[in-house]
């Protein structure tokens, strides 16, 4: 419902006085909002359909109790605009926060007219919700977006559009919500969000039903997404209110049976103790994405253990901007059902040397290290366990290593299904005149 | 004897009979402090102003007789209050001021009116767009009562100050009325 606030009146009669003729306006025939999270700016252009008389007619616009900038309120016919022009802008006394246009006509009848302004309070956020398959090679992942109103305003039915990038002037604001949108007039969101969405919003299927929408879905897109330079815009498919004080969750995407790499890691430096979990995928056409770059946002990841698709609660994370083509690691957090200790078995200082003086002046230590590892899961896995060393040092190791740089090594190994098994090294450090660097 | 009493008064009036000591100055009264803003008190002028507007300037707009002359007192009292009690709140009291010049239009009080407009400018210069829709009325206030000249004054302070490359849509359209009016 629209709130009393923003009131827009047509005076058919022109007086400086008196109001003659008042008429109420019709409700807007759409509204489009363009949201710009970096500068906390949405471009909102409503178009309503006015009834003007020959000569001159007043329009009034009122800002109060909103976060509409009022300096940026503009008025444009969309029709006959050589016999309609704005003449004037009056601030009228006898009420606050109100504009009133003074409009010249050479016309009577009705006209499709635009308003258009910049508003605060109206956000958005992405959130993503991975559902792994019980042996987590695939996934499903579905991206939504929040949009919260706090502007004061009402914006029922509305077109939602949203800017990925870094806004850095105003007029470029403009410029770009001023393009012409790509609506998809394809099929439903594929999970079915429940929303009140009017039926009229699936003409592009007349005559089918729900069934064959159903079929559809997965060539649908309920974001429809356009590369502008160093922007992306997205625009949610089909319209929604946004009411003010209220938040909105809308779909964006869903991808099924995307590639993924579940993996392990251990590296004491930075995990501690844990074994983090990880779910790897790339964002591309190959992994059945890749259509749009994917604005930051939150993950809540999930693993399907039944055939029913009984989930577990897998972890969640934030992943960052993902640009098309770019591989993205999402970190989910510990899984106590993978296990890694490292102890240490034996150290020795050998190959002591002395100076003239008899004081030393170099040593060698070799210290022999078990790692075991345990895979108490019902799927294989991969680990990536990583050691760090300084100064002068070597590994010896019938397991295979990589070299990852000067201080740092990894080992790879695929665990069965229960599977538990014992890594074995030998770092020898040389300090001193023993140091070969 | 009457020379002798004017001679006593005058010379009590210059401070003669003052015992040599002089009595210590008293310190001025201190001024009151200036009340400093927070987001309490923001939201406080916030609200009364959004008092003032939504239950008395507002609806006056529909109401006439005795009820229209309620609603404006009832308006400017509150927009009154709001300038004796939050000056620090800027923003909204270059609000409240240009909104009881309104009212005081409404009442066809053009002097009190265009003073406080004037006002709107002199007291909150920071405030841009309060100062253009100040202006703006004011302007064709005068222009509506055949007060062409004056009204041309305040066209001008408009050209004056906002005819700049980068501004707002709202701007140029009055910018472009006022050019016309100002006779530029």
């Amino acid at each position: 419902m629209q709130r009393s606030s923003f009131i827009l009146v047509l005076l058919l009669a022109f007086s400086a006085q008196a109001r003659i003729n008042v008429t109420s306006l019709p409700g807007r025939d759409s509204v489009q909002l363009t949201i710009y999270n970096s500068v906390d700016l949405t471009l909102v252009k409503e178009t309503r359909t006015l009834t003007f008389k020959k000569g001159s007619n007043r329009l009034e616009f009122s800002w109060a109790n909103t976060l509409i900038d009022p300096t940026s309120v503009e008025f444009r016919p969309l029709q006959k605009a050589d016999q309609i022009e704005v003449l004037d802008v009056r601030f009228p006394p006898r009420v606050t926060n109100t504009l009133e246009w003074n409009i010249s006509s050479e016309i009577a009848g009705e006209v499709e007219v635009e308003i258009r302004y910049f508003t605060s309070g109206i956000a958005w956020a992405a959130d993503y919700v991975c559902e792994a398959n019980a042996t987590e090679n695939q996934m499903t992942f579905a991206g939504n977006v929040r949009v919260t109103n706090r502007s004061g305003e009402d914006y029922p039915d509305a077109q939602i559009r949203l800017m990925v990038g870094v806004v850095r002037l105003v007029e470029r604001i403009s410029e770009l919500a001023q393009r012409e949108t790509t609506i998809n007039l394809g099929a439903p969101p594929v999970n079915g969000s429940g929303f009140n969405r009017k039926p009229g919003r699936w003409a592009g299927f007349g005559g089918k039903s729900l069934d064959d929408l159903a079929k559809k879905s997965e060539e649908a897109k309920a974001v429809v997404k356009e590369a502008i330079g160093e922007y992306f815009l997205y625009t949610v498919e089909g319209r929604d209110t946004i009411a003010n004080g209220w938040s909105k969750r809308l779909p964006s995407f869903k991808a099924a049976e995307v590639p993924i790499t579940s993996y392990y890691k251990y590296e004491k430096e930075r995990y501690g103790a844990a074994v983090m979990r990880f779910y790897k995928f790339k964002n591309n056409k190959d992994s059945k994405l890749g259509a749009e770059p994917l604005p930051d946002g939150s993950v809540m990841a999930f693993r399907s253990v039944t055939k029913d698709s009984l989930y577990n609660f897998v972890g969640r994370t934030v992943v960052k901007y993902i640009p098309i083509d770019e591989e993205v690691e999402m970190q989910l957090g510990n899984d106590a059902e993978v296990r890694i200790q490292p102890k240490m078995m034996d150290w020795k200082k050998v190959d002591i040397a002395f100076n003239k003086s008899g004081n030393v002046d170099g040593s060698t230590t070799k210290a022999t290290w078990e790692i075991e590892l345990q895979n108490s899961k019902n799927i294989p896995v991969t680990v990536d366990i990583r050691r760090n060393f300084s100064g002068d040092w070597d590994v010896t190791t019938d397991d295979k290593f990589e070299k990852v740089d000067a201080t740092k090594i990894k080992f790879v190994f695929q665990l069965k299904p229960g599977e538990k098994r014992t890594l074995k090294y030998t770092l020898t450090t040389r300090t001193g005149t023993n140091a070969r660097k | 004897m009457r020379g002798s009493s004017l001679i006593v008064l005058v010379a009590l009036a210059l401070g003669c009979g003052k015992p040599a000591k002089s009595e210590p100055i008293k310190p001025a009264p201190p001024k009151a402090a200036a009340p400093i803003s927070t987001p309490e008190r923001a939201e406080a002028a916030k609200a009364l102003f959004e008092k003032a507007a939504a239950e008395f300037h507002n609806p006056s707009a529909d109401a006439t007789g005795s009820q229209k002359t309620q609603l404006l007192e009832g308006a400017a009292k509150r927009y009154e209050q709001l300038l004796q009690d939050y000056p620090d709140q800027k923003r909204w009291c270059a609000q409240a001021l240009r909104s009881l010049a309104g009212v005081r239009a409404e009442q066809g009080d053009t002097d009190t009116a265009l003073k406080h407009y004037d006002r709107v400018a002199t007291d909150f210069g920071n405030q841009e767009f309060e100062v253009l829709q100040a202006w703006k009325a004011a302007a064709d206030l005068l222009w509506d009562a055949e007060k062409k000249p004056e009204a041309k004054a305040y066209y001008r302070m408009i050209v004056t100050r906002f005819d700049r490359k980068e501004i707002p849509p709202v701007y140029k359209i009055i910018l472009n009325i006022s050019k016309k009016r100002a006779g530029n």
